[in-house]
């Protein structure tokens, strides 16, 4: 089940108002619509996705760093056809109102076909954590380590899980031996 | 969201609509085979209670479907039964299939990452198979003295193992990112593609496993806690 905001950007009014009310019926999403990107709010942390007309997509890559905040389940691009290069999921024109209605459900609920094409490269300051991660310091050792505060600690650790997709102490310390930011013997490799 | 079984629903569809609710199935004795009977015949036939079956089926396949409160009445004998079966279903036959399948693809692939790769699974084995004890030796043995004789263990009680309860899928999403994004290119294709569908499949099994424990278990056991104290 799903719960949350789908943003509706269409300029055609007869399009989006139609888009709009068909996704509404789906139980626990709310629909907002707009024209353009103008005056939108990306940072709502309820968005669950996007539906858009397909001129719109450049700009909306722009904006990426926007979509990483808030971090939709789906973006889908309304057209009569496919554009080539784009590999977003699609409705067609010729679908019904059933048709859209479960397309739309099975893209939100699928959390694991997140498009995500952020930079995921860590910053210098995220790598000189990870090591010290890596070490088995706890967040309060790392904070004086580094002359920062524990609460910026957490953050760095918090954007550190979300780029590289490791959750665990231990696979970040895997990581970080993988990647050369430590060398294999400072760390107690047992077995 | 995916559909959801009632009890009219026939047997076979259900198995025919995810093979991965075979060894689900499996742990409640029911066995292929099942002509055109629906989910309550085989239940009836093979004295399972079909709500709670039903409630650990339907929760498998929508993560986000929750029974109501109509689960109460399932016997938490049946609850702990079925969470212990699945357990030896992980140690005798899962962990040791995945073992077999990370030897495969270490003989054919001796590089230093897959070693890591070896190494942290073998940590996180250790992590496993204790977070599996203690359930077995404490929990469990509180739980059922708890509905069996009405006798109830100072200082402890259901929600001790609710704070307490760790997440045992993280660290196989973690390995499986290790895996898919940092393996040197060395490998042989099948034996890795088979050990990360284990892995995944054992990560969605284990999913499951903790939500019937968090979801279904505790609230039925703390209401048995309130009753007795009342
Ligand atoms: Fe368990
Ligand atoms: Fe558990």
């Amino acid at each position: 089940m799903v719960n949350g905001v789908v943003i509706v950007v269409h300029s055609n009014d007869i399009i989006r108002k139609g888009l709009a009310s068909i996704i509404r019926t789906i139980a626990g999403i709310r629909v907002v619509e707009h024209t353009s990107f103008a005056g939108l709010d990306f940072s709502a942390n309820d968005i669950l996705g996007y539906l858009l007309e397909p001129n719109m997509l450049n700009d909306f890559r722009k904006l990426g760093g926007i979509c990483a905040k808030s971090k939709p389940k789906g973006i889908i691009i309304y057209n009569g056809s496919k554009i080539d290069g784009i590999d977003l999921p699609f409705i067609e024109t010729s679908f019904s109102s059933e048709r859209i209605i479960e397309f739309v459900k099975n893209i939100l609920s699928n959390s694991r076909s997140v498009p995500d094409n952020q930079d995921n490269e860590l910053s210098s300051r995220e790598i000189d954590v990870l090591k010290c991660v890596a070490l088995g310091m706890s967040n309060k050792e790392i904070a004086d380590r580094l002359f920062i505060s524990i609460h910026t600690v957490i953050t760095h650790r918090k954007n550190i899980t979300a780029k590289l997709g490791i959750k665990s102490t231990s696979g970040l310390t895997i990581y970080a031996i993988m990647e050369g930011y430590i060398e294999p013997s400072s760390i107690d490799i047992r077995g | 969201m995916k559909s959801i079984f009632t009890r009219e629903h026939r047997m076979a569809d259900l198995v025919l609509s995810d093979y991965n609710l075979l060894p689900i199935i499996n742990r409640f004795g029911i066995r292929l085979g099942f002509r055109d009977k629906t989910v309550e015949q085989i239940c009836k036939e093979r004295n399972v209670n079909s709500e709670f079956f039903l409630a650990i089926i339907n929760t498998y396949i929508n993560p986000d479907y929750l029974p109501d409160s109509g689960l109460i009445n399932v016997p938490v004998n049946s609850i702990v039964d079925y969470l212990q079966q699945t357990h030896r279903y992980y140690i005798e036959y899962t962990v040791p299939e995945i073992e077999r399948l990370l030897s495969l693809l270490l003989k054919s692939s001796n590089t230093q990452n897959l070693h890591l790769i070896e190494k942290f699974y073998l940590d996180y084995k250790v992590e496993l198979i204790e977070h599996i004890q203690n359930e077995e030796s404490q929990v469990f043995p509180y739980v059922l003295n708890l509905v069996n004789d009405k006798f109830r263990k100072v200082n402890y009680s259901i929600h001790s193992f609710e704070r307490e309860h760790t997440d045992l899928d993280e660290k196989l999403s973690d390995l499986r990112n290790l895996i898919i994004k940092y393996l040197e290119p060395t490998y042989n294709d099948n034996f890795c593609n088979d050990f990360l569908l284990a892995l995944q499949r054992f990560e969605d099994d284990l999913k499951d496993h903790a939500r019937i424990e968090d979801k279904i278990l505790v609230p039925v056991v703390a209401k048995i806690e309130e009753e007795l104290n009342g």
